[in-house]
Parts: structure tokens; sequence; C-alpha cells
């Protein structure tokens, strides 16, 4: 076949597209957790109770401003309502405008009182629930391993008992980190905690940014708008 | 989606559209509304909040179907309608940025139900019913099942000024309610076009 002239600059386009799609859709896998030799009793100790502060305790409701955007640019933003009651987790959507969307409650099962589309997709609901109990609720494992990544960041490695494996890890900025990676050991969730706010005697992150990994994925920048000890 | 939106649009187009259906139903007498001014604060209540979310916000409407829906807060943001072409900003990071899809599409047609209730009556509207509780509350309930399963009614509660509206309440379930309540109303003020344009 003849490639006519005009043609090329497009050719180059579709190649330069395509590598730039490719490069986001790169996985990232679970780092190494070395150093553990420098990370003493005491600092293991301390490192722990740090990862177990990470998570509020108690009851709470949350408010939040969600902008919810997906990997091909489209995107709205919501207002989002967390209850956290002991391990059941209420959660419900709104437009800006106040109109619910979507209602459910998670507690051994999963309970959807309300769903109206975009948001009546049972895959949907899944996803969003379990995003919103990995944002909050501490992983069922009680006990992490405690250690440093190679670049010397102190983390805290869950092991669940889904295959998943959840990397807690703090900055020197003092904002934090959780990364969840699959069974195969590739990223599939990111969360990063901006700096915290003082509510009823815990630190409460004023922002959250979730970054979902692969070709469906999509990040959902949360923003604190209040926070009850209930 | 599109039934709920269409049901938003109309508490709040309903504060100031009504004149027409007010007298038939009301007995009042009839004010042309060229444009409306007026701030609102919206209460959100729901069985999982443990206080209502507030919102408050400001709402301009310019006859014949200009409209400007500002929410100062929690969330700012502007929904412009003008010339049949409707748009929503949300601010980020102290900017402006447009909305696109996941539910634009939606809000043009509901504003498109505005103007035909803004043209028509309370009573003839296709979607709801309309009656005039002892208390002067408008009592909207929706014809369409499926609506209802979405909307259980609208309430309506008009000010003391023949063509303004006092507050607006919506209930999506029993518990579940937004309350539009208006104040500081400026009504057939001259209202500059590019309120309607730009956020």
């Amino acid at each position: 076949m003849k490639t006519d002239s005009t043609m090329k600059p497009i050719f180059f386009l579709i190649f330069l597209l395509l590598l730039t799609s490719c490069s986001g859709l790169q996985s990232v896998y679970l780092p190494e957790l070395t150093g553990l030799e420098a990370i003493d009793g005491t600092q293991s100790r301390q490192l722990r109770q740090r990862c177990e502060n990470y998570f509020v305790q108690g009851s709470w409701q949350f408010v939040h401003s969600i902008a919810f955007k997906l990997a091909d640019g489209n995107g709205a933003t919501v207002m989002g309502v967390t209850v956290l009651d002991g391990t059941k987790l209420k959660c419900a959507l709104m437009g800006v405008e106040g109109f619910v969307l979507f209602e459910a409650v998670l507690d051994e099962e999963l309970e959807v009182s309300r769903a109206l589309p975009p948001f009546d997709n049972p895959e949907f609901a899944r996803g969003l629930m379990r995003d919103v109990q990995t944002i909050f609720l501490p992983p069922s494992v009680q006990r992490p391993l405690t250690g440093q990544l190679a670049d010397g960041e102190p983390v805290c490695r869950y092991y669940g008992e889904d295959g998943k494996i959840i990397d807690i890890l703090f900055a020197e900025d003092d904002s934090s980190r959780m990364n969840i990676y699959g069974p195969d050991l590739s990223r599939i969730r990111s969360i990063i905690s901006g700096s915290r706010v003082p509510v009823a005697a815990e630190m409460i992150p004023e922002t959250l940014e979730l970054t979902a990994s692969g070709l469906h994925g999509y990040t959902l920048t949360m923003t604190l708008i209040s926070a009850d000890k209930i | 989606m599109r039934s709920l939106l269409i049901v938003l649009f109309l508490c709040a187009g309903l504060g100031y559209f009504h004149q027409g259906q007010a007298v038939e139903l009301t007995g009042r007498s009839p004010v042309r509304v060229e444009s409306v001014q007026t701030e609102f604060t919206q209460e959100k209540h729901l069985p999982i909040l443990v206080r209502p979310i507030i919102s408050k916000g400001t709402f301009v409407f310019q006859a014949p179907g200009s409209l400007r829906w500002e929410y100062l807060a929690p969330i700012h943001s502007v929904l412009l309608l003008h010339d049949g072409r409707i748009r929503k900003f949300i601010e980020q990071n102290g900017k402006f940025v447009e909305e696109s899809g996941m539910g634009v599409d939606s809000m043009q047609i509901i504003l498109q139900e505005i103007t035909g209730w803004l043209d028509g009556n309370i009573a003839d509207t296709p979607t709801f019913h309309a009656t005039v509780q002892e208390n002067g509350i408008i009592l909207l309930t929706p014809k369409e099942p499926a609506l209802a399963k979405i909307i259980s009614r609208i309430e309506l509660r008009l000010a003391d000024q023949s063509g303004l509206m006092e507050s607006v309440v919506l209930y999506e379930g029993a518990d579940s309610l937004t309350k539009l309540i208006f104040a500081h109303a400026v009504l057939n003020a001259k209202i500059p076009a590019v309120t309607f344009t730009q956020p």
C-alpha cells in the first residue's frame, strides 16, 4: 500500500497516542520490603502505631466533595456522605444540588437502597463500596509487617486473606499514602492523604485522592466538607 | 436520572414562575415576572446524616428563559441556561471547570421542561398533579409511577409578595428531603446578560 505523504503525520500522531496510552497503562508492581534490620523493636512498634492511627477510631460521619474523573477525561463532581459504624459502612452520593443518586449499606452484605443512572450498575456499587471500605476501614489483618522500602521510606505491609497486599507509607511532609496490590502483585489502587486537621482528638485528612489503575482507571479526589464523631 | 433532575430544576424554577398557576390555585393577583434574583439556603436531610448538609447560593432568572443557578458553598458550582444552551461549571483550585458528559445532556432536557412549565399551568403540567392544601401550601405529586418512586411529593410555599416563593420542599423518600428557603428576593430588576453566559 502506498502511503500518501499527508498521511504520515496522522500515523505518527496515532503512534504517539498509542505510546502515551500504553505508558499510562504500565503496571506498577509491589516493591520489595528491604531494610527490615534497620527497624528495631521500638521503631517497629512506633510505626505500627502510626499505621493504626492512619484510620479513624470509633463511629464517624464524613461529608466530602468528590471529583470523579474517568480515564477519558470525562467526570463529574458529587457530594459523598460516609458513615462508619464499627464494621458497618453507610454511603450516599448526591449531586451538587442535593439529589441522592446512590445510597447503600455494607455490613456483612451489600444492601443498595437507592441507585439512579448512571450509578445503577451493580458492578459500580460493589466497586464504590470497596473503594470506600479501603479508604476508611483498616485492613482485616491486624498485624502488619513493618520495614522500609529501598529509598528508606517506612512502610506497614498488610497481607490480606483475599490475596491483596496493602502498603501504608509516610512521607517526610507528613502526608501519607496507601498502595493496594492485587494477587498478581500489580498496583490496583493508590490513595494519597493530604494534610490532616484535628477533629474530636483525631487527625482527619483534608483531601484524599484515590487512583484506580488499569484500562478503566479513574480518579476520585475527595475534599473534606465536614467530619463528625457520632 | 432524567426524571430526578427534571424535578430538581422544576423546584428552583417553580419559586418564581408560578404566577399564572398561583392565581388559579390560590386566587392571588398576578404579577408579571420579568426577572428574579434571590439568595437561597438549602437543607439536605437524610436518615444517615447526623445533621443536615447546608448549602447556600443564588438564583437568577430573566424571562423568557435565562437562568443562573449558583451554589456558593459547600461546593461552588454554577449552572447557566441561555439561548437554549446549558453549561455547568465547578470551581476547582480557584478556577471554574466546565463539566462535560455525565448528566449535562439530561439537564438540557430538564430545562426544556422548565420552559414548558413557565408557559403553562401547574394544574396542566404533564408531570405533576397540583393541589392547594388548607395551609396554603401547593402540593405537587408525580403522575408517573416511575417518577413517584424517585420523588414522592413537592411542597411549595408562596411568599407574601405575589410572584415569589418562600420555600420548596422536595421529598425523595419518607425521611429524605431537600428544602430550599429563599430570601432577599428582588423582582423585575435589570440583569446584565453576562450573568447567564459566564460563571
